[in-house]
């Protein structure tokens, strides 16, 4: 019989992955029975009641070298696993229209994958390429591209569909297994699809596949190695961020809307010669970890961009807009909570949008923008900020070569009358500027870069407000003011 | 005791004030850090130091100067920005 949760009421899917798993990674025991498979395994065979290890699938007639055996072996129902290093490729010994008994497929296919699917075996073969003709019965012969060899046998409560071992599946990787499961659409029950990585002498990729059938109360499960990749960018650098999990699909879509302007190299600054931050890793399981999630992978995000830019860029924990015509802009760097969010929102609305977070100026003067969304705290919940995008927001696109105007320090101080501006003395706005800023030792002579900023772009200036509002028109106009 | 300021990452000197950078830190010195940093270009003995500072800045109210610059010293070894002249410059 073959396996699968269709068959039986046997829910092999998770045992199927720790399966395979085991067995790709040669450890020496599965956990399918009790007893040892030897490391030098190739693979695992099951046939009248007995599991044993395959030293290798060279062998000739019925009778493959076993080595090792599971005692007590669970009911695998006929499942396989794909021989490994030495094992022959499937083409020796090939029947092709053996689509027969288990027993009988696995005397001669030990390297055949066999699961339960429901009725989509043809999509499935249409989407790896494989062509294959179907029977009266609905059942498929083999087809092969590429190496690829596929037999898929429709039975009662769905079909089995299988995955030989090739020698070069071609460039199949992580997005092609999105891309079979976004195909499958709505009426494809629960696919779990699972790819790995196997790189053995002459295997590049393995697959398996596994559809559960509409009996099943799971979840649509997408396993840990469907994953969903985006690249980020900004201060110039570019980061890369894998979202996986069991609502990858959900954290990916999440993100590509908040961080629409960083999609793009040009709205993040960065060029062909990007930077290449740490790549960083989001996993959400359940919705209750979304916001959160992002909320930290935002932080994340930042912190990564800065570190790949450490050394090259002046940095500082501020805000920044530009004005959409002649790039001059105003940075207000200042502590959290002071209100650059808010500054941001207010100030994008007639000017460029270039950062409520993390200004990055280079040597001439030129700022790298970093568009992120606004992280906007919850006023019942203010442990928890919202990542809101830009575009939802209405703000000003960032110009395109935005430069340094003008630097200030926000200080917010309740009861404030007006907006109080201040031209601060060299020393003050330079340690005022220090205070925040990121990376700064990493710089060659950063105490000269600063003077260098400062000399250019005028005095620091101290702005003392105690709402946003009051102090946003100040800054607004100092955006065109002269140095 | 001989002292000698360090070498570096960062000096800069404007409008008589001067900041460091020394151990991945920023520090701003006081008038009297900086003029004993300017003093220690080459070592210098402890006693030296506190006669040169006292010609430039006058002598200290309550207390002798040899012991402000010992003061002095110590807080500036202590950041990183001199050392005893025996130990590495940077």
């Amino acid at each position: 019989m073959d396996g699968g949760a269709d068959q039986g009421g046997h829910d092999h899917g998770e045992g199927f992955v720790d399966l395979v798993s085991t067995c790709v990674g040669r450890r020496r025991t599965a956990p399918v029975g009790v007893g040892d498979v030897p490391r030098e395994a190739v693979g695992l065979r099951h046939t009248e009641g007995r599991v044993q290890g395959l030293k290798s699938s060279s062998h000739t007639g019925d009778t493959p070298q076993g080595i090792g055996e599971l005692t007590q072996p669970k009911d695998l129902g006929g499942v396989f696993w794909p021989g490994l290093g030495d094992a022959q490729p499937m083409t020796q010994g090939d029947r092709d229209d053996d689509v027969g008994s288990v027993e009988e497929r696995g005397r001669h296919w030990p390297t055949l994958v066999s699961v339960g699917l429901s009725a989509t075996a043809p999509q499935l073969c249409r989407h790896l390429g494989i062509h294959a003709a179907s029977d009266e019965a609905g059942n498929t012969r083999a087809g092969e591209v590429q190496g690829a060899r596929v037999r898929a046998n429709r039975h009662e409560g769905g079909t089995t569909f299988g995955v030989g071992r090739a020698r070069d599946v071609g460039r199949a990787h992580e997005e092609d297994a999105q891309r079979l499961f976004d195909s499958l659409g709505p009426d494809s029950h629960q696919l779990r699809l699972t790819a790995l990585t196997v790189h053995a002498r002459r295997f590049r990729w393995i697959w398996f596949g596994q559809v559960r059938g509409h009996q099943s109360a799971q979840p649509n499960r997408r396993g840990p190695f469907v994953s969903e990749v985006l690249r980020l960018h900004g201060l110039g650098a570019v980061v890369e961020v894998r979202c996986t999990g069991e609502l990858a699909a959900e954290t990916a879509n999440a993100m590509r809307v908040s961080w629409t302007r960083c999609l793009s190299p040009a709205g993040g600054g960065s060029g062909a010669a990007a930077v290449e931050a740490e790549p960083l890793e989001v996993r959400v399981d359940h919705p209750s970890q979304l916001v959160r999630r992002l909320m930290l992978t935002t932080q994340d995000v930042t912190r990564s961009l800065i570190a790949a830019r450490a050394g090259e860029l002046l940095m500082f924990h501020a805000g920044a807009v530009s004005d959409p015509a002649s790039g001059r802009s105003v940075a207000y760097v200042a502590r959290g909570g002071t209100g650059k969010t808010t500054m941001s929102h207010l100030l994008g609305q007639r000017l460029g949008y270039l950062t409520d977070e993390a200004v990055g100026i280079d040597s001439s003067g030129a700022i790298h923008p970093y568009p992120k969304p606004l992280s906007v705290r919850r006023p019942a919940q203010p442990e928890i900020k919202d990542e809101l995008s830009p575009d939802a927001l209405g703000l000003l696109p960032a110009p395109e070569n935005p430069g340094i105007n003008r630097v200030v320090l926000l200080d917010r101080v309740a009861g404030t009358a007006g907006v109080e501006v201040e031209e601060l003395a060299f020393m003050d706005g330079l340690f005022g500027l220090v205070e925040q800023s990121s990376a700064l030792p990493e710089l060659p002579r950063p105490l000269h870069q600063l003077a260098d900023l400062i000399d250019g772009s005028g005095p620091v200036m101290r702005v003392r407000y105690a709402e946003a509002p009051d102090a946003a028109d100040v800054l607004g106009q100092l955006v065109e003011a002269q140095a | 005791m001989k002292i000698q300021r360090r070498i570096l990452a960062d000096v800069l000197t404007r409008d008589g004030e001067t900041a460091v950078v020394v151990t991945g830190r920023v520090v701003r010195l006081s008038d009297l850090s900086a003029l004993v940093f300017a003093l220690t270009e080459n070592p210098v003995e402890v006693e030296d130091l506190a006669r040169a500072l006292e010609a430039e800045l006058g002598a200290p109210e309550g207390r002798s100067t040899l012991d402000a610059t010992k003061d002095a010293v110590s807080d500036l070894i202590r950041h990183g920005v001199l050392r005893p002249s025996e130990q590495p410059a940077q």
